[in-house]
């Protein structure tokens, strides 16, 4: 008797969930930068990122623009796939430190 | 007579169940369908006593309230509902029904009072839970939060990047977030990464 609800919750538990998304963050040192697409150097070689109208960029934690990123850049990139792709989420970046006064 | 009543339950349950299964059984990935959106949006209308939906705040609104609010929001909602209240998180646009865009007049339009009584008690068969334990710091919480869900539609980039860093986090992120910071300040070498399931 106890068998049936038994089946019950095993086949509600295992309904499968949804796939979570992937995502994929690199830091590195900007090599080009666009309007549509950020390349970076990392340890795992270059890496290109595909900017997009909803890409946020964040400089010294403050609302940024794409034209605010240079090249030699020290960047951080959250990014996920799409169709393939990878896509920059947020693009967060800091002021070049100035040189020291002597 | 008593049979005749049973039968029509039973055929009703046996056409309800099959028409579930037809639909993809009780998967949350379909969209409720529009007459079920809207049913559900006048039950839940009418499922909230009058003598809330007549309410008003008793907290007038200021930047101290609205920020009382959206630290609380960015600490218990926006897992859910995304700091800009649009309900694109990973958790909101899968719940069924899917976390609303609280910046649209179907949430807008609510009465203070109807928002109020949504944060304290819940919507039962969905996913927004009660979150108030009667207290009058719980209220005046939930008042806070009417005050920001307000303030929604008007949100800037400066006040979702302050909300990013009062989101709940855990041990992992953490240590990226300081290791991404050490990156940026040029205390780290090496152009790192990770990846991993993102859940944002």
């Amino acid at each position: 008797m106890k068998i049936a609800p038994m089946l019950l919750a095993f086949a509600l538990c295992s309904v499968p969930v949804a796939a979570h998304e992937g995502g994929h963050d690199a830091r590195g040192i900007v090599t080009s930068v666009g309007s549509e697409a950020l390349s970076i150097k990392t340890n795992r070689g270059e890496e290109s990122f595909l900017l997009t109208p909803q890409t946020e960029f964040v400089k010294d934690g403050a609302p940024a623009t794409a034209q605010d990123v240079k090249a030699l850049d020290r960047v951080v990139v959250h990014a996920k796939k799409n169709a393939g792709r990878l896509e920059a989420v947020k693009v967060q970046f800091k002021s070049p430190a100035r040189p020291k006064k002597q | 007579m008593a049979a005749a009543v049973l039968g029509i339950l039973v055929l009703g349950v046996n056409v309800g169940g099959l028409a579930l299964l037809l639909r993809g059984g009780i998967s949350a990935r379909v969209d409720p369908t529009a007459i079920e959106a809207a049913v559900a949006g006048k039950l839940r209308r009418m499922g909230i006593p009058g003598s809330f939906r007549q309410l008003r705040s008793p907290v007038p609104s200021s930047n101290e309230v609205r920020a009382a609010g959206r630290a609380h929001f960015a600490d218990h909602c926006a897992i859910c509902h995304a700091n800009d209240g649009s309900g694109r998180t990973e958790i909101g646009r899968n719940l069924y029904p899917r976390a609303p865009d609280l910046r649209l007049p179907e949430t807008q339009q609510l009465t203070d009072g109807e928002l109020f009584y949504i944060i304290e008690n819940g919507v039962r068969l969905t996913g927004m839970p009660a979150w108030g334990d009667g207290s009058e710091e719980s209220k005046r919480a939930s008042w806070h939060l009417v005050a920001f869900i307000r303030h929604l539609p008007q949100l800037t980039r400066e006040e979702k990047l302050q909300m990013e860093r009062l989101n709940p986090k855990s041990p992992e992120e953490w240590r990226e977030m300081q290791d991404d910071e050490k990156f940026l300040k040029g205390n780290e070498r090496s152009g790192q990464g990770h990846e991993e399931p993102r859940h944002d």
